[in-house]
């Protein structure tokens, strides 16, 4: 497989702020790559040093195997892209919005085309309306309409589900599965929902702080069959006690209002089982797959806290 | 009497410096007939505006008369200021609905020409006239001098050459002048461009400026009719 | 870069606040020649003040069509800059503030050209207001107010002055002033543009614009000799009125008009060499920033 993007040592200070430090990782041809972090964990602007909106303080990018400082133009006119907002001229047409962005990528379409584009993303009814009149669900499908017009080979989608429907999501990420395993793009998806990424993505990156957690192959990093379950009860302390001794603590944090733990989701039904025979009475019991849960298990309950133990 | 012996002093104090002297209401009254002679005229022209403020270009004009009093001054083309008391270039005017007292004032010289002086004081106590002085060659009955007080638009004074039209009385040079107002816009008012080329050093004497405007005037036309409605 | 300009353009004609401009300036025009076909006299009299106890004037012919353009661009052109800062203060904070700036960056354009072709579209649109500027302030002044000789009223040094300009020799005169009037603006819109580069909505940057513009404006005419020494010389604003010099007629040794010429070329030529180093300076420090600068929009 060969690369196509290549960071290395990638560093943006903004006065003292490192926002980006020292940041290496590698997106190959083909990929669907979850990039994942916290709001204001460095994805933004390494997304945008990517884009060249922002220069990096230190450190390297290629992609196509180009410099992108010295091949910026040849690089840009093979990448689109949605950054943050899907921000469009509100006081144009969704088509008009479209040629004028593929215009300003040097290609020409004719409106037969564009419609098609509009199609892709389920907007060909509201081709004319402007861009003012559009729900963010809207403006979301126009802007993948937007960053795929002029059909580039690295694809950058961020957030690319939010302010959709059910149906919009699943929408989107098949069109997300079929840009790569059919057309061969490469897709680049930040994101701060590990959920959205475990389900498209093959490989994945996980910042924090401007500094890379971990990266690689989803399948290796998330074990599908895994879960962490988030417990409240009528007596977190014996419930606590309880689910210790029966060896089912592995990854277990808690506070006094909550248990959380890691389990396989088999194991699920047990644990409820277990513990309304111990005479616990079950207030929540909820599945959680957020990054910071995901963080929890990477840092092996660093952060772990016995608050009952004295 | 006593009158009598100082008019009869007068006339051998006259009579030593000129023998050829003549009466001067008869001399008034020749110079007055032969401007008569014209019934109506016109004339065309050239006029030059010499006054420091006003830079416009000289303008061609053409000049309308008729007996006894009707008189019109316009441009052909273009814009034009036209110098109030105009009417006076036209000599009739001085003569016509007026009743005059004329004293002898003398004699002058202009350019190398004896004239003689002859004061006009208007009879009638409403004439916007004060006093016009003539200043007449004796020998060609020609105004060549006329200086006129008014009590609406001051004092400005004519000077005429005649050539070709000589016979009728009609210069064909005019300087006519005029103490003209200063004029001064209040600066910011007019936003204007400064290039710094113009600055200071113009100040000035407070002295009434004196205006000028030259006619050279060629073409007349003369007792030919001219229709009334010109002068509307 | 001429379809990224193609592509300007469009996004201008298609905002309503491009009309705003177009449409003042025609609500200004028609006022200003419904107040001069009703009483233009009283105007008149007013700027001959004591002209008109040793002349007489046919003040009629005098409010012509090449007269009421002179009036008009004489108020409209302390006006228009705050129509171009409207359009150029926005060039490039407006699109920060849609949020479109970051899209347009990541286009295959250098930010050089990008901006470029912002001010482009802005020297344009000032180009067009005066184009809109002539063919109301001059050709439809001459139709409504016929066309004659054309008095200009001057205040030159300590000295007040009444030229007259006949009526072949000014045509070629607005055409000058005319362009004269783009080069000025352009300073403007030079200036409204580096200053939307700094910002990431357009009402700072427009505002900004039009208050130096204001200030510099309000310095240049306070006149007294030590800021018309010092100061005045170094504000481009005190420029912007150079397209009258065209209407300076030059003069002879007797104090005529000679048809065809200008009193101070020189003055001109400066002012303009001024006005162009102006918007190069302006558009130099834009571009030097604009490429330094971060989008974070």
């Amino acid at each position: 497989m060969k690369p196509l993007i290549e960071v290395t040592q990638l560093c943006k200070k903004f006065d003292q702020f490192t926002a980006v430090n020292e940041l290496s990782f590698t997106v190959n041809e083909g990929d669907i790559f979850g990039f994942l972090g916290e709001n204001g964990a460095g994805k933004s602007t390494t997304i945008r040093m990517l884009l060249t909106l922002i220069q990096p303080t230190s450190g390297n990018i290629n992609i196509f195997g180009e410099n992108l400082q010295e091949n910026r133009k040849e690089i840009l006119k093979k990448v689109g892209a949605v950054i943050e907002k899907p921000d469009m001229y509100k006081y144009l047409s969704a088509l008009e919005n479209l040629n004028l962005f593929a215009k300003m990528s040097r290609i020409k379409l004719s409106k037969s085309q564009l419609m098609e584009q509009l199609d892709l993303v389920g907007l060909a009814d509201r081709s004319n309306s402007k861009v003012k009149t559009f729900s963010q669900g809207m403006k979301q499908r126009l802007g993948i309409a937007v960053s795929l017009v002029h059909n580039p080979d690295l694809i950058i989608l961020d957030e690319p589900t939010n302010g959709l429907d059910p149906q919009g999501i699943v929408d989107i990420r098949n069109l997300i599965l079929k840009l790569s395993h059919e057309r061969g793009k490469t897709v680049l998806v930040p994101s701060h929902l590990l959920s959205e990424i475990e389900i498209i993505a093959n490989r994945m990156l996980i910042i924090n702080k401007g500094e890379k957690i971990i990266e690689g192959e989803v399948n290796n990093l998330l074990d599908p069959s895994k879960t962490i379950v988030k417990i409240e009860t009528t007596d977190n302390k014996k419930a606590f006690h309880l689910l210790t001794k029966s060896g089912w603590l592995e990854k277990l944090k808690t506070n006094e209002s909550q248990i959380q733990l890691e389990v396989d989701k088999k194991e699920i039904p047990n644990i409820i089982r277990f513990l309304v025979e111990n005479n616990i009475e079950i207030n929540l019991i909820q599945p959680r797959h957020s990054l910071e849960d995901y963080f929890l298990t990477l840092t092996k309950s660093a952060d772990y806290v016995e608050p009952f133990t004295n | 009497m006593k009158t009598n012996i100082l008019y009869l002093i007068l006339l051998t104090f006259f009579f030593q410096k000129n023998t050829s002297a003549q009466d001067i209401n008869i001399l008034v009254g020749n110079a007055r007939a032969k401007i008569e002679k014209v019934t109506d005229y016109e004339a065309t022209g050239k006029m030059k505006t010499n006054v420091t403020f006003l830079k416009i270009p000289i303008a061609t004009i053409k000049l309308y008369f008729k007996n006894p009093n009707k008189f019109k001054l316009i441009s052909e083309k273009g814009l034009s200021f036209v110098p109030k008391g105009s009417m006076s270039i036209n000599l009739n005017t001085i003569f016509t609905g007026n009743n005059f007292i004329i004293i002898d004032a003398g004699f002058d010289k202009i350019e190398k020409t004896n004239v003689r002086v002859a004061k006009l004081l208007p009879t009638d106590e409403n004439s916007d006239l004060v006093l016009t002085t003539l200043y007449i060659d004796p020998v060609n009955f020609l105004i060549l001098k006329s200086k006129t007080t008014t009590k609406e638009n001051g004092t400005y004074e004519l000077k005429m050459k005649y050539k070709k039209y000589s016979l009728y009385g009609l210069p064909d040079e005019i300087l006519f002048s005029f103490n003209a107002k200063d004029y001064k816009l209040p600066k910011g008012i007019t936003f204007d461009f400064d290039d710094g080329a113009s600055n200071k050093k113009t100040i000035k004497s407070e002295k009434p400026k004196k205006g000028e405007v030259e006619i050279l005037l060629s073409n007349y036309i003369i007792n030919n009719g001219l229709n009334d409605n010109i002068f509307k | 870069m001429l379809s990224l300009l193609q592509i300007e353009l469009f996004k201008i004609s298609r905002r309503p606040r491009t009309y705003i401009a177009f449409a003042a300036i025609t609500a200004i025009v028609l006022i200003f020649q419904f107040a001069f076909k009703s009483d233009g006299q009283s105007y008149m009299n007013l700027m001959l003040q004591n002209v008109q106890d040793n002349f007489e004037l046919d003040r009629s012919k005098a409010i012509n069509g090449y007269f009421m353009c002179y009036i008009i661009l004489n108020t409209l052109l302390v006006q228009v800059p705050i129509l171009v800062a409207l359009i150029a203060g926005d060039a490039i904070s407006g699109e920060a503030n849609m949020g479109t700036l970051r899209l347009i960056m990541t286009k295959p354009y250098s930010r050089t050209q990008i901006l470029f072709v912002k001010f482009l579209a802005s020297f344009i649109f000032t180009i067009l207001l005066l184009i809109w500027m002539a063919i109301l302030a001059l050709f439809l002044s001459l139709y409504i107010f016929g066309a004659d000789d054309m008095l200009i009223f001057r205040v030159k040094g300590d000295e007040s002055q009444i030229l007259q300009i006949t009526k072949d020799d000014i045509m070629w005169r607005y055409f000058a002033a005319f362009g004269y009037a783009t080069i000025a603006l352009t300073v403007i819109a030079a200036l409204g543009i580096l200053l939307s580069v700094f910002a990431e909505n357009s009402i700072g940057p427009i505002v900004a614009t039009v208050c130096i513009v204001l200030f510099f404006t309000i310095v240049s005419n306070i006149n007294v000799p030590i800021i018309d020494k010092n100061v005045k010389p170094w504000l481009f604003t005190s420029y912007l009125v150079g397209w009258k010099g065209f209407f300076y007629i030059g003069l002879d040794a007797e104090g005529q008009p000679v048809k065809g010429s200008i009193e101070n070329w020189p003055a001109i030529r400066n002012s303009l060499y001024i006005l162009i180093a102006h918007i190069g300076v302006f558009l130099s420090i834009a571009i030097y920033s604009f490429r330094k600068k971060d989008i974070l929009s």
